[in-house]
């Protein structure tokens, strides 16, 4: 099997700004690919590159097969983060336009296809609206289906969550996925490392132009032994402090009622929680299983000066708004 | 085919909408019903006039066979006189109409004058005794219309206006025996006083007063004024003893028309009015359909990365590919201006039998410049639109291509006055203006040198390559560049690095 994208040691400066840093990347076909990190790390620079809309200083790309993805444009669907449509043009002809764009014969076929695709995201009575007309989060689903309409083999998909509500949210990855199980690859870039936990099954972590990780979840999460506890105990007010005592306990937090408690190196989780569950009445006790947001803060903390907190506050404060909807979802 | 798709969108984007419709249709849609219509509501011919002039002859003067200028002025508004002169008057117009522009001038000019002149008054001329009442006479002018035979016009001829008076009372003898008593009334000194000028010697003539209804145009006013002057010439004339017809005889001379001497042989020289207004036609139509497109093609280019339309359309197309698409699409924005405009001038040029004005390998050629002016000022536009986020920021980047533009407006009155001189062969190879200057040119009265022709088009085509390499260039970077527009440092910067 080959890979739908190979990158090597592509380097793009703007100025005096290295965007990527030497960065070696490669997608297998049909993978579902999470490219993550904060903003301004690098995501859609690369992204960019791959597309060929800009080109790299210095480094080769390698796209489906092609050395540039302008020989392949009609076999790729993108969804790029500054997205926007013809405000002046009625929704079936600005999908039209951009199937004819992506090498659909314009005709019935391809008007019966965009039906169906309005139809799927209930959008079938706004065909002859103008796209100013729309909600933007209707005009996003219209641009969705602008870039699936042709059915790539390659989906690229910038930021494609920002601005939608939590309903279409949910409507946008059961279509992801419905991509994915077609047989797409599927590459999708997200600050917001909780939707790239749900969705992909490899993360690649872009940190300052840099790869920081790239690896499957499942081997990035074993890579990351958990090293901490939820404990809850049986009666709320019981005071946890004395759980300090127990042998290979280390700081202890509390979060949203419940008791953190970090376990010393050289420990064995299940021994310790073994020696919990025996001197303290729990309710509750579990691994904290590492998130993204944890092993991203871990990976980011190596490479740079900033503390923990700090990268953490800096993650919160560029996608606060979506975290809070993790419950939702 | 991609390029077409794109082409494809922007016509019907821009062609297509009700902004298009009103600001380039319109114009020349109420031009053309105004230029069918015209000559139908000139059908309406103007009023008829109807009525009587009033004379005061104050002279006295009667020649041979009780001749007055009354009798004179009566004799020239006679029904017979004025549709005499209304026929002399459109054959005249019509002649000089055929010698100038044929068969088609003469039928052109039978219709306007037929048109202008409307029908022939009917006017008759009551002569009031020398010493009535000017006042009364007045107010009767104050009732009535001009059609329904009430008064039009009073007429005081001055008492001076057929003997004038000198120093010398011998002076003003004349051999009519009817003079003598007036000449005598004349040397009363009480009345003559006001007239005389004690250091002329030359004989001083009075002359005469009009009082008009309102509302009575130079149809009227004008052989009024004629058919006054002649009388009182006439009566002068015969006073002194004198042949009217000797002296007109030896008064006038035949007008001529010059002839030119060309290297092709001669030819009555056109007037050159026509050729100035074909050349300003011209640089109009070419002026007008490249700023439309031009504008067009930099507002769609503003309008795609203002909605951010642009980067889903370059994972789609090459930005190479979009900018050839754009400019092809707004080219035949620009063609289809250029169409009506040509076609509204030729419907307006054959209303008014000019047709044989126009040259069609001209017309061929004004489409060759116009190829390489709008793909000149046009790719310009695109790569200015392409720089910019908002239309607002385009304005510091427009100014020096308007300019440019302004150019050839400020250049028509020497490109035409000499159109084939240093300065307009120097001007018509400076790429911008040149394609402007040689439609100018190609208007105006002399030929061209034929080598000019192909030189420019060579020069426009080299232009207009070099054009669309460098807009290509900024293009590719500016689509998707955002935030502070650039200067046209920077822009040659892009040039650079491409």
């Amino acid at each position: 099997m080959s890979d739908a994208i190979i990158i090597e040691g592509v380097t793009k400066t703007f100025g005096e700004k290295t965007a990527v840093d030497g960065l070696d990347l490669r997608v297998g076909q049909g993978a579902m690919y999470g490219f993550i990190g904060p903003n301004g790390a690098g995501k859609t620079t690369t992204i960019r590159m791959v597309m060929s809309i800009i080109f790299p200083d210095s480094g080769r790309l390698s796209v489906l097969g092609k050395a540039s993805a302008v020989e392949s444009k009609d076999r790729i669907g993108y969804l790029p983060e500054e997205r926007g449509v013809y405000r002046k043009m009625r929704v079936g002809s600005f999908l039209s336009y951009m199937g004819r764009l992506k090498g659909l014969d314009g005709g019935a076929a391809l008007n019966k296809r965009i039906h169906d695709w309005l139809e799927r995201v209930g959008l079938e009575a706004e065909i002859k609206k103008k796209c100013e007309e729309l909600s933007k989060g209707m005009q996003q689903k219209v641009q969705f289906i602008s870039c699936v309409l042709h059915e790539p083999e390659l989906l690229i998909l910038d930021e494609p969550f920002s601005g939608l509500d939590p309903v279409n949210m949910r409507l946008m990855r059961d279509l992801f996925m419905e991509q994915h199980e077609r047989g797409a690859t599927i590459i999708f870039s997200t600050h917001v490392m909780h939707q790239a936990e749900q969705l992909c099954d490899h993360i690649v972590m872009i940190d300052h132009g840099q790869k920081m990780l790239d690896d499957s979840l499942d081997a990035i999460r074993d890579r990351y032994t958990p090293r901490e506890l939820l404990v809850e105990a049986r009666d709320s007010g019981h005071d946890l402090s004395v759980l300090r005592s127990i042998e290979g306990v280390g700081d202890i937090s509390s979060l949203n009622g419940a008791t953190v408690v970090a376990i010393r190196n050289g420990d064995d989780p299940s021994d310790v929680i073994a020696r919990i569950a025996s001197s303290v009445a729990v309710r509750r006790i579990e691994i904290k299983r590492p998130t993204l947001e944890d092993v991203f803060v871990d990976v980011a903390v190596g490479g740079s000066e900033r503390s923990a907190a700090e990268i953490r506050e800096e993650l919160r404060g560029a996608s606060g708004v979506d975290l809070r909807q993790e419950g939702l979802s | 085919m991609k390029i077409f798709d794109v082409a494809r969108r922007e016509y019907i984007a821009t062609a297509g909408t009700k902004g298009f419709m009103f600001g380039v249709l319109v114009f020349p849609a109420l031009m053309t019903v105004l230029i069918i219509l015209l000559p139908r509501l000139i059908d309406d011919k103007p009023p008829k006039y109807v009525g009587s002039i009033v004379l005061v002859d104050r002279t006295g003067w009667e020649g041979e066979g009780g001749v007055t200028i009354g009798s004179m002025l009566k004799q020239a508004y006679r029904p017979e006189t004025l549709a005499a002169e209304h026929a002399a008057q459109s054959e005249g117009t019509e002649k000089a109409m055929e010698s100038q522009f044929g068969e088609a001038g003469k039928a052109a000019a039978s219709k306007i004058t037929e048109q202008m002149l409307g029908d022939v008054p009917e006017i008759d001329v009551v002569i009031a005794a020398p010493d009535a009442d000017i006042e009364s006479l007045k107010d009767e002018m104050k009732t009535g219309t001009t059609k329904d035979g009430s008064r039009l016009a009073l007429v005081v001829i001055d008492r001076e206006a057929v003997f004038g008076t000198t120093e010398e009372p011998e002076a003003n003898q004349t051999p009519e025996p009817g003079a003598d008593e007036n000449q005598e009334q004349e040397q009363d000194p009480g009345q003559v006083q006001e007239q005389e000028q004690e250091q002329d010697e030359q004989v001083k003539f009075g002359s005469y007063e009009a009082f008009i209804k309102p509302k009575l145009d130079d149809r009227f006013q004008g052989p009024l004024r004629q058919k006054v002057v002649d009388a009182i010439v006439e009566a002068r004339v015969r006073a002194a003893g004198q042949d009217r017809e000797a002296i007109t005889a030896l008064t006038s001379v035949l007008p001529v028309k010059p002839v030119e001497v060309t290297p092709e042989g001669e030819r009555d020289s056109l007037s050159g009015e026509q050729n100035i207004w074909m050349a300003m036609g011209f640089m109009m139509l070419l002026w007008i359909s490249v700023m439309n497109g031009g504008q067009f093609l930099m507002m769609t280019v503003i309008e795609e990365k203002s909605s951010r339309v642009m980067e889903v359309l370059l994972s789609a197309v090459s930005p190479r590919q979009l900018m050839t698409g754009k400019i092809l699409g707004q080219m035949c924005v620009a063609l289809t201006i250029l169409a009506i405009y040509v076609t509204v001038g030729l419907v307006a040029l054959n209303q008014f039998n000019y047709l044989y004005l126009i040259d069609v390998a001209d017309l061929g050629l004004l489409v060759v410049y116009f190829f390489i002016a709008f793909l000149l000022m046009g790719t310009l536009m695109a790569a200015i639109g392409s720089a910019v986020t908002e239309i607002m920021e385009a304005q510091s980047l427009l100014t020096p291509v308007m300019m440019v533009l302004i150019i050839p407006l400020i250049l028509f009155a020497p490109l035409t006055r000499s159109p084939n001189s240093v300065f307009s062969t120097v001007v018509s190879f400076i790429p911008p203006i040149s394609p402007f200057a040689m439609v100018i040119r190609l208007a105006a009265s002399e030929p061209i040198p034929l080598w000019q022709i192909p030189a420019t088009i060579a020069l426009g085509i080299l232009s207009v390559y070099v054009a669309i390499w460098a807009t290509a260039k900024i293009f590719r970077i500016g689509v998707l560049m955002y935030g502070k527009p650039p200067n046209f440092r920077t822009l040659i910067k892009w040039v650079r690095m491409a």
